[in-house]
Formats: C-alpha cells, sequence, structure tokens
C-alpha cells in the first residue's frame, strides 16, 4: 500500500495569503518571490494592472491580485510579497498579502472549485486543495495573468 | 542524435547555409562585372561547402541544387563555359529557390519546394554545344576531360601510387606578354622534376620547348610533396600568372573536384590579380576560410582562423541588463559611504569613494563594450541592393554601374533593422526617375551606363548615407507646379520658394512629378513615407539635386536607437523622460499668465496661444495639478513647428542619456508611451511618445466638445 501512495503523483504548490484566504499556484510556474517594492504606474492599461518593477533590470509587469479576484483593496504591508510566474516565456509579478509555505498536494487531495468561493473570480480557480484542515484555492495562472481585453 | 543536438546542428547549418547563400549571391553577381579565377575558386567553395552540409543534414532538394550549382562553377572555374546573362539568370533563380528552401528548413525541417525544374535547367546550361566555349586549341585540355594517357604512363602512374605518390594535376598559365615562353615552361618542368616525376606534360615537352603553345600548359605529377609546396616551387618562376594544382581528377573519381590549392597568405598561389578585380566597384572580402579537398578523403574541411563567435543579441542585451543592475548598485553605494559621518571613518569613506569611483569607471567602459559589440557593418544592409539593382535596371532596360562604398561603418543592430526600407525606396526612385533611359543619356552627351553611388560614413555621433545618381535631377519647376496643382502650396509661395526648398516638396505625400505610374515608382507615396519614417527614428533626410547633372540624397542616422537623450521631468504621478529630440524649448512660467480659451488652458507666447497638457490629465484622467498651490510652473514645448504644445511639469531633473527599453508584450503597446527606461537609482521611468499624447489630448478635447 505505501508504495501505491508514494507512486501517486503530488504537485507542490506555493501557498500565499489573500485577504484572509490561502491560495496557491504550482510552484513550477514561479519563477521567484520578491519583497515588495516600488512600482511604477503604467497609463492606459487594465485596472488591475499595477505597473512595472524593475528586476534586476528586466521591466517586469505587475498585477493586483487582489483586483484582479474582485477582492476589496488593502495597502501593502511589511509581509507583502510579488510572486513573479513565469508563463509561456511571460514574466508576471503578482501582488500578494504573504507567502506562507511550500505544500505538497497529492492529486487525490484536489477538488473541482466548488460555491464555497464564489466571491473571487470563479474561472480563474482550477481547484481546491484539502490539506490537514486547510483550504488552499488553487488558481489557475494562464487565466489570472492573462489580460481580458486581448 | 539526440533530438537537441540534432536541432543545434540545424541551427549551426541554417546559419552557414544563410552565409553561403548570400556569398553566392553576391559572387554571382561580381561575375558579370569581373570573372575573375579567384572569384570562382571562393563561388566554388560556397556552393561545395553548402552542399556538403546540406547532405550531411539529409536535406537532398538542397543538396542536388546546390551540386548542380557546384557544377556550372566548376566548368566555369574549367574555362570551359562562359559566364552569359542566362548563366547568371539561372543561378538567380537557383538562389532564390535555395532561399526559400532555407526558410522551409527554418519554419518546419523538410525542404520541399520542387527543384527538379531548376536542376534541369541548370543541367542544360552545363551542354557545351548550347553555348560558347572558350577557345579550346589544340593545346589546352577541357578540363572537365581526363588528360588522356598512353598506356606506359598509366602503367607509371600506378607504380607511383604504389609507392605512397600522389597523382596531381598541374595547369600553368604564363603572364600574356611573357617573352620566353620555352624558358619558362622548361624551368617549370625543370623544378618539378626535383620534388617529382613528371609522367604527362600535354603539350609535349617538344612543342614547349618549340614555343608551340598558347600561354597555359597542363602536367601530371607524381610526387610525396603537399599541393602547397607544388605550387611554392611554381610560383617562384617569373613571368607564371597562374598555377592551378590538384589531385588527379581520374583518380579521385568522378565526382572529385578541383581545388586551388590554396591560401597560406605566405604562399599565395593566384599570384597576379587581374586589374579587373581592382577597377571592379565592388571590394571582395579577405577569404577566411579555408576549404582543402584532398585526395583520400572524400571530404574534409577544415575552418580555420576562428577569431569570431555568434552570440545571440539577446545575451547581449541580458549582459546589459545585468551591467545597469551593477551602475545602481555603485549608487547606492555612494549613498551609503555618505551616511558615514564619525571622524574615525574618514579614512574609510576616502577609500569607498576610490573604490567606488574605480567601479563607476569601469562599469561605464563594460557598456561601452557591450554596446560595441551589438554592433554590425552596414554591409548587412547594403548587401541586398546590388541584387536588386540588377534585377531594376534590367527590368527598366536602363544599364546602370552600382557602387557601394563605406561598408564596414558600424552601426546598432537596432537602426539597421529599420534602414533597409527607406534606402530601397530612394534606389529605386534613383533609378526609375533619376538615370534616364539610354537614349536620352546619349542624346545628353552622358556615358549611356548611368551610375547609383551609395555610401555610409562615420560623421560625429551620426552615421551618414549617401545615395547619388547622375541622372536627370529633379525638375524643380515640375515638383513645383505639381505641388500647385495638388494645392500642397500657393502658386506664390511656388514663386517665393529657393530652389532647395522646391527640392524638398518631393517628400510631401501625393506629389509624384512622374506622369506615368510605373510598379517600381511614381504613386507619389514613396517619399513622404521614406522621410516619416527616417523621422521616427530621429533620422535627418536631405536632398541636393542639380538638373542635367543628378541627385543626391543625405541621410544622417543616430548611432543607435536603443540610447536617447531625454530630459527626466516630474509631475505628481512619477518621473517621465521626454526624448530631447521633440523637445523644443524649456520655460518657467507665471501661473497668472495661464488663460483658458474654449476650455484650454493656453499660454501666449510670441503672439502665439501655446495649449498646455497635463501628463496626469492625459495618462490617468487625473486633474491633480500642483498648479493651484504654486504662483509659477515650469513647461516643456514639445512637438513639431506647426504642432507646438507646452507640457507642464512640476519640475526638470535634468538631461541624460538612457536606454530604451519595451514595456513588453504582456502590457503591449500604450498610447502616448514609447517605452520605459531604467534610471540610476533603479527605478523605472516612462518615456514619453509626443506625437501619441498630442493625438490623445486632440481626442479628449473633440470628447469634451461633443459631451
Amino acid at each position: 500500500m505505501p508504495s501505491t501512495m508514494s507512486m501517486e503523483q503530488e504537485k507542490q504548490f506555493v501557498v500565499f495569503r489573500l485577504a484572509g484566504e490561502n491560495y496557491g499556484i504550482p510552484i513550477t510556474l514561479v519563477h521567484e518571490i520578491i519583497r515588495y517594492r516600488e512600482i511604477t504606474r503604467i497609463p492606459r492599461t487594465s485596472e488591475y494592472v499595477k505597473g512595472v518593477l524593475n528586476l534586476r533590470g528586466q521591466i517586469v509587469p505587475v498585477i493586483d491580485l487582489r483586483k484582479r479576484l474582485g477582492l476589496p483593496n488593502a495597502e501593502e504591508t511589511n509581509s507583502s510579497r510579488i510572486v513573479v510566474t513565469e508563463v509561456e516565456e511571460n514574466v508576471v509579478g503578482m501582488i500578494v498579502d504573504a507567502v506562507t509555505e511550500v505544500l505538497s498536494l497529492p492529486s487525490s487531495l484536489i477538488e473541482p472549485p466548488s460555491d464555497l468561493i464564489a466571491d473571487v473570480e470563479y474561472d480563474l480557480i482550477k481547484g481546491v486543495g484539502k490539506k490537514d484542515d486547510q483550504l488552499v484555492i488553487l488558481l489557475d495562472v494562464p487565466k489570472t495573468v492573462h489580460l481580458e481585453n486581448e | 542524435m539526440p533530438n537537441e543536438d540534432m536541432q543545434q546542428y540545424l541551427s549551426v547549418f541554417l546559419d552557414e547555409a544563410t552565409e553561403h547563400i548570400e556569398k553566392l549571391e553576391q559572387s554571382i553577381l561580381n561575375l558579370e562585372h569581373s570573372c575573375t579565377s579567384d572569384l570562382l575558386q571562393d563561388i566554388f567553395r560556397s556552393a561545395h561547402t553548402l552542399k556538403g552540409s546540406s547532405r550531411a543534414m539529409g536535406f537532398g532538394s538542397m543538396g542536388e541544387l546546390t551540386h548542380a550549382m557546384e557544377d556550372i562553377f566548376d566548368r566555369l572555374r574549367g574555362d570551359d563555359l562562359v559566364v552569359t546573362h542566362d548563366i547568371v539568370d539561372a543561378l538567380f533563380e537557383a538562389i532564390d529557390i535555395l532561399k526559400s528552401l532555407k526558410e522551409e528548413i527554418a519554419n518546419g525541417g523538410v525542404d520541399q519546394t520542387d527543384t527538379t525544374e531548376i536542376v534541369k535547367l541548370l543541367r542544360g546550361l552545363l551542354d557545351p554545344s548550347a553555348f560558347p566555349t572558350r577557345i579550346a586549341d589544340s593545346s589546352t585540355v577541357c578540363a572537365e576531360e581526363p588528360i588522356s594517357l598512353t598506356q606506359t604512363e598509366q602503367i607509371a602512374i600506378s607504380d607511383a601510387i604504389s609507392t605512397g605518390a600522389m597523382i596531381y594535376e598541374i595547369k600553368v598559365e604564363l603572364d600574356k606578354d611573357c617573352v620566353m615562353k620555352s624558358v619558362r615552361a622548361l624551368m617549370t618542368l625543370q623544378k618539378l622534376e626535383i620534388i617529382g616525376a613528371l609522367i604527362h606534360i600535354t603539350p609535349s615537352e617538344q612543342a614547349l620547348e618549340d614555343e608551340d603553345f598558347e600561354f597555359s600548359f597542363e602536367l601530371l605529377l607524381a610526387t610525396d610533396k603537399s599541393m602547397e609546396d607544388i605550387n611554392a616551387e611554381i610560383t617562384g618562376i617569373s613571368e607564371v600568372s597562374n598555377v592551378v594544382v590538384a589531385p588527379y581528377r581520374a583518380m579521385a573519381g568522378m565526382s572529385a573536384s578541383v581545388q586551388t590549392a590554396n591560401v597560406d597568405p605566405l604562399c599565395k598561389v593566384v599570384s597576379v590579380p587581374s586589374p579587373d578585380t581592382e577597377d571592379s566597384p565592388i571590394r571582395e572580402k579577405p577569404q577566411k576560410m579555408e576549404d582543402t579537398d584532398s585526395f583520400k578523403e572524400e571530404k574534409k574541411t577544415t575552418h580555420h582562423v576562428a577569431q569570431t563567435v555568434r552570440v545571440d543579441v539577446g545575451r547581449l542585451d541580458n549582459l546589459l541588463n545585468l551591467l545597469g543592475e551593477l551602475v545602481i548598485d555603485q549608487t547606492r553605494i555612494n549613498q551609503l559611504v555618505s551616511q558615514l559621518h564619525s571622524p574615525q571613518d574618514e579614512e574609510i569613506k576616502e577609500l569607498l569613494h576610490e573604490a567606488a569611483a574605480h567601479f563607476g569607471r569601469i562599469t561605464g567602459e563594460m557598456q561601452e563594450q557591450i554596446m560595441k559589440a551589438r554592433m554590425l557593418p552596414i554591409d548587412n544592409v547594403f548587401n541586398r541592393f546590388p541584387r536588386m539593382m540588377r534585377d531594376l535596371s534590367q527590368k527598366l532596360n536602363k544599364e546602370i554601374d552600382f557602387v557601394i562604398w563605406g561598408r564596414e561603418t558600424e552601426l546598432d543592430r537596432t537602426v539597421i533593422e529599420v534602414i533597409g526600407d527607406p534606402l530601397i525606396h530612394i534606389l529605386r526612385n534613383s533609378v526609375d526617375h533619376g538615370i534616364e533611359s539610354m537614349e536620352q543619356r546619349e542624346a545628353a552627351g552622358k556615358p549611356r551606363c548611368g551610375t547609383v553611388r551609395l555610401g555610409s560614413r562615420h560623421e560625429e555621433n551620426y552615421i551618414v548615407i549617401e545615395i547619388e545618381d547622375d541622372g536627370a535631377g529633379i525638375d524643380i519647376a515640375k515638383v513645383k507646379s505639381s505641388a500647385v496643382r495638388k494645392e500642397l502650396i500657393t502658386a506664390e509661395i511656388a514663386a517665393r520658394m529657393s530652389d532647395r526648398e522646391a527640392t524638398n516638396l518631393i517628400f510631401h505625400s501625393g506629389l509624384s512629378t512622374v506622369d506615368q505610374v510605373s510598379d517600381i515608382s511614381g504613386r507619389g507615396v514613396g517619399m513622404d513615407i521614406v522621410r516619416n519614417n527616417l523621422i521616427r527614428f530621429g533620422a535627418i533626410i536631405d536632398v541636393d539635386s542639380r538638373p542635367g547633372k543628378g541627385t543626391r540624397f543625405t541621410i544622417k542616422l543616430p548611432l543607435t536607437l536603443a540610447i536617447i537623450r531625454g530630459l527626466l521631468v516630474r509631475v505628481v504621478s512619477g518621473v517621465y523622460v521626454i526624448p530631447l529630440a521633440s523637445v523644443i524649448e524649456t520655460n518657467k512660467i507665471d501661473c497668472g499668465a495661464i488663460h483658458v480659451i474654449n476650455g484650454q488652458e493656453v499660454i501666449m507666447q510670441r503672439g502665439m496661444a501655446l495649449p498646455l497638457l497635463y501628463l496626469d490629465n492625459l495618462y490617468y484622467s487625473e486633474r491633480e495639478t500642483s498648479i493651484e498651490r504654486q504662483t509659477s510652473t515650469y513647461i516643456v514645448v514639445v512637438g513639431s513647428a506647426d504642432r507646438k504644445v507646452g507640457l507642464v511639469v512640476d519640475s526638470m531633473l535634468g538631461e541624460q542619456e538612457i536606454v530604451i527599453k519595451s514595456l513588453g508584450t504582456y502590457v503591449g503597446d500604450i498610447r502616448g508611451v514609447s517605452g520605459a527606461t531604467i534610471l540610476g537609482d533603479g527605478r523605472i521611468a516612462l518615456i514619453v511618445d509626443v506625437n501619441g499624447l498630442i493625438a490623445i489630448a486632440h481626442e479628449e478635447k473633440v470628447k469634451t466638445y461633443v459631451s
């Protein structure tokens, strides 16, 4: 039995907090995590595009994840982080309240999204992971960073 | 072979193929002007290498086509085929097909364009009966036929081979004005007898003694010396103009190719350069690669002189980025140093200062070096024009001598990318409108053959490109009347215009002095696009024309588009960069002097109302202006002469060279913003696109009127 358990595919997720909830994204899509830093505003772009930041000489767009998910606004704090993701060569940062851990989830513990989380943008959610009474909302990163108006 | 290995080979192959195809195209073009043996060797080598590598990569069609081309070159080189228009045309067609084959390989990995037609065409050209052959008198041996040997000679050959010697075919050409041909010939024989055994001589030794031969003779030599050695022996003899040494073909098999033993600069083989080469407008590049076919191995290609490496530009950009980070760190160190206050820190402070300054100098120098590494010779653009000019002149039935100078001028690849199209337009215009027909030229007492000169040179921080023709020049009266007819200017203004001003009218849209629209030019849309494109990246174009003498276009380009000078300004939402090229002046104004006309704030300047714009307002529709709290503010006057506006800013932070970066595909194009840059302190500042901004302002105004 244990051998079949270990055979089961486990995925690792970076877990972060946003408006009191736990969210997770696959660690394979995370480029790096940096402290919150000054972001340069970009005019005439989507509301949730916060601006751009300088990542070692590279100009990286940053999205305000609260705005993207339809959550209430909040000021950046000391624990605020920018999770820099890389999807199909697009490097995009996401502002989160805090990064908490890296979580291994076997696929058996991942459930499809339910009504439980109806107050965030439903189609950006890929599933819900449950581990030790902890609920982690798993985001569809490509959809999240993608600009709708394209 | 693992797939990624294959992929790696493929990209190397494609790079090489591109180079060889380009080189072939250029050389074939030169063939028409001057057919020298040097040139033919070059061409042959390129075709041969391309054949080998495409076959090795399994691209059969490409291999077959290059093989057919190689055969042609071989025959041209062997002197039994002369260069004709038909051959050059067929070769160009082959080049075009090669290009599309290469594209197919680059895109999908299979070369599928049908090559049977072109191969058949090329093969057809090889049939000597269809084309004039070069004087094949009794003394010259047709190169494609092995020298016929007597039985004794054949036995001598097999004997020589059994002792490990090699058989070489040697063709010696004497100077055309050589007075003692027989002496030179016999000297050659003597020299060769020392290093090996002469098996066969055509014409016979007797004929050579009697001077009963033209200027060349051929030998078969059995020796254990190398081709270079043989060459060295013979070229030492005076009045020998050309020596070709090759492994004996009958031994190397049918497909073996003749190769001039080459090219140790110390024993240069082909000694006397034909005067044609020097007159030829297009200088040949020094041969960098050596390609030797040996007798025993089917193919053995050696690449010496690897002084350059191919680097992905992306990597250089990354280097530049990282360097920018170093500069930021340096600034931070400087700031930290200034925070050291206690007296015992003084010494450390001093040392740190020194170190930081040194650090700064080095990063500055590195930046310069990397920028230099991104530079390419302008020939990367120029080299595609000779072919175009040839096609054009044929199409228009005009004889044109196209001269290129200053091919080696280096400029940034960003400029290389954008300069091609404007140049094509101008060159087409020169051929179509500038150069007259041959009859007209003769009537005007000019040489039938027109000249178009294209060149480049450095001038301070600019590159100057000149396009000059010796055609009819611009008919100023015609330009003026056309401009008046099209209502671009009034007749009165036209009458007052200087010739130079009138000449520059050709850059207006809709103006064409040609009565007939050809498919090459004449629709009156060319030159204004040319000028607008050039202006967009900060270039200046000027035209100078003399009736009957010709026209000269001068384009002044910045060395790079990656770096511009900009004015840093601060407004409420942050720091912005205004390209200095679009800044007309800066002023400090009294807020009391601002008037409102039709809902638009303006300020009177030299009797003109200058509209005032606010960046924050246009970008974010925020009406946050600090003006109300102040008595005076700064404005930056931007735009072009007829469309000036004043940008109201809180402060001006100075002028600085900035590296332009794109905001990336994710953010996409944003109106009013042309890009971004990273400032010395690591922050990002947006670069203002002045024209876009003015357009936005215009629309906003229309909107307010409507509402």
